[in-house]
């Protein structure tokens, strides 16, 4: 465990630059927010697409871990060192899943505040939106990471998107609510028939789907990686 | 096959296909080899022999395309067995952190706990000259102290069995010196070493025993006494009338040339049998230029 947790944290700081970024985007629309004069309706609707973005931020880390670490060769060094496959894996899908968790949180706590500000008094289903849309970004997160063990970021990207959301996509374009099946493509769904006061509006059966479907990506991602060469010869 | 080996490659092949069988490319072909325990390993060949194939292949980082092979009585790729192996890849890349911290990872990484931890990472930041650097990320590191820390980071879980790919490679006269050093106390604590290097003086310097692989195949192993000293040759120094000359003649002209020096008034200063050099060996096996040593 103590290896995930290094290989996790040291994905995070590695990544730290496009956190910042992530972290001020959201930190520059509070204070927009807090000066522009925003109303209620134009803070949720912002905070349902942060909700959003999380899950597609998590998604475009995810799917360019294992090459980026192979472009850089530090790979070489960790995998040399006795740890195992998956749990290099389950490392930098955890580094992408904190990486998202810290970012909602402070999506959580500008939101928080703004709603404190414009009136509301409970505020915990602003965070039981986020929890609804974390969980979305650990499915994605395995999707992802499965993808680059042997796909480039982009064929990954677009991959972890067919395989999270296509079965969900043709369901709600027949009309229906998306299949609790599709978790990711659920969350991202009721998100926006959620709302401050009422807090997630979709339940709570997905959430052990969820996490169900993230083990087996995770394990699958595991079987493919130890197939795959880590690196090519440099000679 | 010797069961006590350390290390060992039993037929390994390893071939690269490209898209649709183009640029199809063979690294290793039926490579066989094994590293007793507590010797140092000298693993030569020219740039695209296979050096770094078959060591990655060793540490599990890529599988073979037929045979196998042991690490310390485990099959090649044995992840607890890694925990026991230090490794140091050539053109190293780390995480940016500062080198302490990193060495300190990468001992964690092989479950490693402090004080053994702490202890061996202040020792190797004293060895290997890095203690002043020790808080600075090795991302502002140049290339031959991020050799160092790449020698930290490979020797932090005191392995028995270390392989290095060209340890030497980016390092000054000093850093070669202290490295050199630092491998001959390694075998003498009984340690295993699988040393890959351009860098011929170096090999012949610390090596046991040699292998030099060309074009994927071991095309010669042996101590450097049987690889060096197979010529039979001798190189004769005689003075006549005030004049040192040097004869190299062959071993079984010996007895003829010094009878020829003597009748004709000469002494002999010295016999000396010609050792060719690891260079000249290198270049009748592969045909190709190694690199000279600073």
């Amino acid at each position: 465990m103590t290896a995930v947790w290094l290989i996790a944290l040291n994905f995070m700081r590695q990544h730290r630059i496009v956190a910042y970024v992530f972290l001020a985007w959201v930190l520059g629309f509070g204070v927009l927010a807090v000066f522009g004069g925003f109303d209620a309706g134009d803070v949720l609707a912002l905070f349902h697409q942060q909700a959003v973005y999380g899950v597609i931020y998590t998604l475009f880390l995810a799917a360019a871990s294992v090459q980026s670490e192979r472009q850089s060769r530090r790979i070489i060094a960790v995998l040399a060192k006795g740890i195992h496959r998956h749990e290099y894996l389950a490392g930098l899908m955890l580094g992408s899943v904190l990486m998202t968790g810290l970012y909602m949180v402070t999506v959580g706590l500008v939101n928080s505040y703004l709603a404190l500000r414009m009136g509301f008094t409970d505020v915990t289903g602003i965070w039981s939106i986020l929890a609804a849309a974390a969980l979305a970004a650990v499915v994605v997160a395995a999707i992802a990471t499965m993808f680059s063990t042997f796909a480039h970021p982009m064929v990954g990207t677009i991959g972890a998107i067919l395989v999270a959301g296509l079965p969900a996509g043709l369901q709600a374009l027949k009309g229906g609510e998306v299949s609790l099946f599709a978790p990711a493509a659920h969350v991202l769904q009721q998100v926006f028939h959620s709302d401050f006061s009422r807090g997630w509006a979709g339940g709570w059966t997905f959430a052990p789907i969820a996490l169900a479907q993230a083990l087996v990506f995770w394990a699958l991602a595991g079987v493919i990686f130890a197939r795959k060469d880590v690196t090519t010869a440099i000679e | 096959m010797n069961r006590m080996a350390a290390l060992e490659f039993q037929k390994v092949s390893k071939g690269y296909r490209g898209w649709f069988g183009r640029n199809a490319f063979r690294a290793l072909s039926d490579f066989s080899l094994a590293v007793q325990p507590g010797e140092i390993f000298g693993f030569l060949g020219p740039n695209g022999a296979g050096k770094t194939t078959a060591i990655h292949i060793a540490l599990g980082l890529m599988s073979p395309t037929s045979g196998g092979g042991v690490m310390l009585g485990r099959p090649f790729g044995h992840a607890r067995t890694r925990r026991r192996i230090g490794f140091l890849a050539e053109n190293i890349a780390f995480y940016h952190r500062p080198a302490e911290k990193l060495i300190r990872i990468h001992g964690r990484l092989n479950a490693m706990r402090d004080p053994q931890l702490a202890q061996r990472t202040k020792e190797l930041l004293d060895t290997l000259e890095l203690r002043e650097a020790a808080g600075k990320p090795v991302s502002k590191f140049s290339r031959g102290m991020l050799q160092r820390v790449g020698l930290a980071q490979a020797l932090v879980n005191d392995p028995e069995l270390l392989i290095l790919d060209e340890p030497t490679s980016a390092l000054d006269t000093a850093g070669r010196v202290t490295v050199r050093e630092l491998l001959l106390r390694a075998k003498a604590q009984g340690k295993t070493i699988f040393l890959s290097s351009h860098l011929l003086s170096e090999i012949e310097l610390v090596c046991d025993r040699i292998g030099i692989l060309h074009r994927g195949r071991l095309v010669r192993q042996g101590t450097p006494a049987e690889l060096l000293e197979t010529r039979a040759e001798s190189e004769i120094t005689a003075l006549h009338a005030g004049t040192e000359t040097v004869t190299r003649v062959p071993t079984t002209e010996l007895r003829r040339t010094i009878e020829m020096i003597w009748s004709s008034g000469g002494e002999i200063i010295s016999i000396t049998p010609v050792r060719r050099t690891l260079e000249d060996l290198f270049l009748e096996l592969t045909g190709d230029a190694p690199e000279k040593s600073a």
